[in-house]
């Protein structure tokens, strides 16, 4: 459809919040307030007030940890890899891409912080750090994603700025900011000759730096001897789960902006197909690394193995496990396959199944394995066999992601959630055509 | 007439004190004069000890023994040339618990931290159970100090792997890291009841893990160099009624039971077939098993203290 | 005034009474006494004083003991038949028990004589203990022990002579080699018999080791009814030494930060530097923009 340049602009310039999402806004912060309680009562009291014991050792948090720093991969897969690949249908929702993962890796890097036992001592990590230690190369491709993720985030929104300086000038402290903020951009050739070349870059450069920060992150279980850790699998397992994760959050996220912003006629319908058939692929390729995971240890059976994957296929943690590769991961597969399937509204659903099972799955990976030890579970109280999150525990994983959903709120309030430059750019070229 | 009574005992105080000075710097001045070594004619290098009396003597320098152990120790490095082994016989373990006791004692340890764990051990229904003491193997190639992102735990030249509590950040992946399962998590505040640290004077060191346990570090058995530097063996060995621990340094080819009965080590491991723990795991532990064969009195002697849900072997109130 | 002498009387009797009866009774102590030469100390009586509670043995602490010698008084050659043996004693020293109910009187080598010589520790007077003697005697000996190389080994020679110098036969020492934590036995047997010469000879036909080619060899007669326990101490400096084998100044996985193995220092770095370095020169890209308005 033919739109002119103003009006492009006028409908995708940065709106006040409704009551609606006022009242969002408020519920998020209410559900962080109660996390910083949560969090106040573990400082002072220590990490006692959670679940984890000397067996399990990690829990909730670390599964926290994992799937933040996954759903922060769908940045680089969205806004680099298809932009690189010269697929321009993905246009409207890069940044949307972009400001997910800003907010995940922020929440993620958080996230490690809560679950340290002396978070008073984080200063040791930088004057003491080992470089044997995947720890630490954790730390660093986690800055260094952050930063290049800023960077993806914010060059595209220098010609956005600048239009929308324009665009307030009836509001002239916003269209100050804008103004700031856009570094006075006039879109000579020169300066967008340094533009196109930077996020030229930038998209090259994310792209290891993605692989690479879930990668170490599943270095950390599978340097260790555990019984499901000890996988050479463990790197493409992650990633791939990864990206199926961060579609997922896109999918979700895409249909919901898309409502509360009627920005039906730049995310269409034909979007959603092809986020779908996207995520389908993903999914599929995920399900191909689960197999690897399960079926090859199930086959030799080996002692430490046996008693982990049967606690997985049959025992305690039975439900949790077929649920999350069942609904999680085939059903999408099932549904997506179809056209019907690939409507906004199934997709959002589908989106969200992904979202909630990628989190399920993420505690699968961590938790059962560490209460299958070498040595016999002996000497300490009953209730070290086993692990259940604590309320407190719960409160503060909700904060985290309620921390996550308001800087992607605020930040989907104040920069244009569909790039307005590039838009208009295409739409010419379209008319041109 | 008082006045003069008050000046006169002014002057005489003032002269008196003058006097006083004079007599006690001069005959400091003297005593240093005479206090030169008869022997300073010679060339010998003397050097200045101090005896147990608290005087100070001047002795040959060739006379003297140097210890290095004492002046060149680093908690970090550990005792030179040395390098610590204990040889734990399973033939011999009754579950009496002496050693977890000890070691919970002398450590201050309480509530559901004991480093030292007795487990009832059985590779399958057919072959024997019996009791096997665990706790820190101080692995020559030791997962937990390669993943340490601070630096807080460490291996040391003698071999014993030691944790800085006050470097350690809490994040548990030595933990994962360890197959044996052997360190512990300070979840709370540590309740040690009989230690006060201002009463004993101490400053924190390494050395002494549990002197004190640090809320949200990671503490496990240190192979007690306090002891050591004592002359004293390590806690378990001392207290063990079975004498089921030896403990020594490898390069003497020796080890010492409770009983204080000294074996040549390699003669020990090869005789009585000796093996390491999770051997394949390619670890390197410092701690040697002997095999539960040749036992003579029944598994089920130890059924008696056998605790699998209870983690400190003696309450507080003791 | 006959009241005033009453009240006295009275007060007198209080006093006493009081000092009787409320004055803690008395504990039974029990002694035991050594004698015991080492190399160390030289010539020591060691005293161990314990008493009962409810069934169990506890050391007694800060106790002062006093040390007497006996001394025979010259005998008379004119008066052979009249010899009365009074026994006189004088007072050596005065020690006091320590935390674990131990004290040791250092004695003088010199005021040792050949023969038998007797000695006796008492406990006298202490507000807690009830007075208690015991003696010990006991006859001066020496043991000398020197290393013999041999043509392919090595052997410990052991002579032990009595105060006059004459040799001993038949006493049983151990000798055994001195370890971090203990005394481990060398040779075949546990304990090694002096011959008509009063020596021995253990042959040292294995490697021992020390990390300072020091070996101290320990040779003990252990609580002898005779001799008391005589403990001394010969070192070889044919200690073997052994290679070390820790991986302390290697660089590991597992050493401390600088350590690392130079690949695991260089790769990460490089990477970094390239990165950041690459990041450093988009963000001045930014700058550029700015400056080009």
């Amino acid at each position: 459809m033919k739109k002119s340049a103003s009006l492009i602009v006028e409908e995708l310039a940065p709106k006040k919040f409704g009551i609606k999402g006022q009242l969002w806004v408020v519920f998020l912060c209410v559900v962080i307030v109660l996390a910083l309680y949560a969090y106040y009562q573990q400082f002072t009291k220590g990490l006692i007030i959670t679940g984890m014991r000397d067996y399990a050792l990690w829990g909730v948090y670390i599964s926290n940890f994992v799937f933040f720093v996954a759903i922060s991969l769908v940045g680089s897969l969205v806004t680099a890899v298809l932009r690189l690949s010269g697929a321009t249908w993905s246009t409207p929702i890069t940044r949307i891409a972009e400001v997910i993962a800003v907010a995940a890796i922020m929440m993620g890097g958080l996230t490690i912080i809560i679950d340290m036992g002396r978070p008073d001592r984080i200063a040791n990590i930088f004057m003491y750090g080992r470089l044997q230690s995947p720890i630490i190369w954790d730390v660093l491709v986690i800055s260094t994603y952050l930063l290049i993720s800023l960077l993806l985030l914010y060059y595209p929104l220098l010609p956005d700025f600048a239009i929308l300086k324009k665009h307030f000038n009836n509001r002239p402290k916003l269209s100050k900011w804008y103004n700031k903020f856009s570094l006075h951009w006039t879109g000579s050739k020169t300066q967008f000759k340094i533009y196109n070349k930077s996020i030229q870059t930038l998209s090259v450069l994310i792209i290891p730096v993605a692989f690479g920060i879930h990668t170490v992150t599943a270095w950390l279980f599978s340097t260790t001897y555990r019984p499901g850790w000890d996988s050479t699998n463990f790197g493409p397992y992650f990633i791939a789960g990864a990206f199926v994760a961060g579609s997922g959050a896109v999918v979700a996220i895409m249909y919901v902006l898309r409502r509360a912003y009627k920005l039906e006629d730049y995310i269409t319908d034909k979007h959603f197909d092809y986020m779908g058939k996207l995520l389908v692929l993903l999914c599929l390729v995920y399900l191909y690394f689960n197999v690897n995971e399960y079926l090859v240890p199930a086959y030799k059976r080996t002692q430490e193995e046996s008693a982990h994957l049967s606690d997985l296929f049959t025992g305690d943690y039975s439900l949790m496990f077929w649920l999350a590769i069942g609904v999680g991961l085939v059903l999408p597969i099932l549904v997506l396959i179809f056209k019907k399937g690939r409507k906004p509204l199934p997709l959002f659903i589908i989106g969200l199944i992904v979202v909630i099972g990628a989190w399920w799955k993420r505690y699968i990976i961590v938790t059962p394995t560490l209460l299958h030890t070498f040595v016999p579970m002996e000497g300490v109280p009953e209730s070290w066999h086993e692990y259940w999150p604590t309320s407190l525990e719960w409160m503060v994983t909700f904060g985290t992601l309620a921390g996550a959903l308001l800087i992607m709120t605020i930040l989907f309030r104040y920069l244009p959630i569909i790039p307005i430059h590039e838009t208009i750019e295409e739409n010419e070229e379209r008319e041109t055509v | 007439m008082e006045d003069k009574i008050k000046q006169n005992r002014r002057d005489f105080l003032r002269k008196g004190a003058q006097f006083g000075l004079v007599a006690t710097a001069g005959g400091v001045m003297l005593t240093q004069y005479f206090s030169e070594p008869a022997n300073a004619a010679t060339n010998e290098d003397m050097i200045e000890l101090l005896t147990t009396d608290g005087e100070v003597v001047l002795v040959p320098k060739s006379q003297v023994e140097e210890h290095h152990n004492e002046s060149a120790y680093n908690p970090r490095e550990g005792f030179p040339d040395k390098k610590f082994v204990m040889v734990v016989d399973l033939a011999k373990c009754k579950n009496a618990r002496k050693c977890q006791e000890a070691c919970n004692k002398g450590h201050y340890i309480t509530g559901e931290n004991a480093w030292l764990k007795v487990y009832k051990m059985q590779e399958n229904v057919e072959t024997a159970p019996y009791w096997m003491p665990t706790q820190c193997q101080h692995c020559d190639k030791p997962p937990c100090v390669k993943v340490c992102p601070v630096d807080a735990t460490f291996k040391r030249k003698d071999g014993i792997v030691l944790i800085d509590n006050e470097r350690c950040i809490g994040c548990r992946f030595c933990m994962a890291a360890c197959p044996y399962s052997v360190r512990i998590f300070n979840w709370e505040e540590p309740e040690q009841f009989e230690l006060n640290m201002e009463q004993e004077e101490a400053k924190y060191t390494p050395d002494y893990c549990g002197k004190p346990s640090v809320k949200g570090t990671v503490d496990k058995c240190d192979f007690c160099p306090h002891e050591t530097k004592k002359g004293n063996l390590p806690f378990c060995v001392d207290a063990c009624p079975n004498n089921v621990f030896s403990f020594g340094d490898m390069y003497e080819d020796a080890v010492t039971n409770g009983s204080g009965e000294t074996f040549k080590l390699s003669e020990l491991l090869k005789e009585r077939g000796a093996h390491r723990y999770m051997e394949s795991l390619g670890t390197e532990p410092s701690v040697y098993y002997l095999p539960p064969v040749d036992r003579t009195d029944a598994f089920e002697a130890g059924l008696e203290n056998y605790t699998p849900t209870q983690s400190v072997f003696r309450t507080p109130e003791e | 005034m006959k009241l005033k002498s009453i009240t006295l009387f009275v007060l007198l009797i209080f006093i006493t009474y009081s000092n009787v009866t409320f004055s803690q009774a008395k504990v039974k102590p029990r002694l035991s006494v050594n004698y015991i030469k080492d190399y160390k100390d030289g010539p020591t009586v060691k005293t161990l004083v314990r008493y009962k509670k409810d069934r169990a043995y506890l050391p007694a602490q800060n106790v002062t003991l006093t040390l007497f010698k006996q001394i025979n008084p010259q005998i008379d050659d004119e008066n052979v038949d009249e010899v009365t043996e009074t026994e006189t004693y004088i007072k050596v020293d005065e020690a006091q028990t320590n935390q674990d109910g131990e004290a040791y009187f250092y004695l003088n080598p010199d005021t040792i004589d050949a023969g038998l010589q007797q000695y006796e520790v008492r406990l006298i007077n202490d507000q807690n203990f009830k007075d208690k003697n015991q003696s010990v005697s006991f006859e001066d000996a020496v043991i000398e022990a020197s290393i013999v190389e041999n043509e392919d080994s090595r052997s410990i020679k052991v002579i032990f002579k009595d105060a006059l110098g004459e040799p001993v036969s038949r006493q049983y020492l151990t000798v055994r080699l001195k370890r971090l934590y203990g005394l481990m036995q060398i040779g075949e047997e546990p304990y090694y018999k002096t011959d008509d010469d009063g020596e021995i000879l253990v042959e040292l036909k294995e490697e021992l080791f020390s990390k300072s080619g020091n070996l101290d060899f320990i040779i003990k007669l252990d609580d002898s009814d005779t001799f008391g326990t005589i403990i001394e101490k010969v070192t070889g400096k044919f200690g073997v030494v052994m290679e070390s084998k820790d991986s302390f100044d290697e660089r590991t996985m597992w050493a401390s930060a600088l350590k690392a193995p130079l690949i695991v220092l260089i790769v990460p770095n490089i990477l970094l530097l390239g990165i950041w370095g690459t990041l450093l020169i988009l963000i001045f890209n930014l700058y550029k923009i700015f400056k080009l308005q």
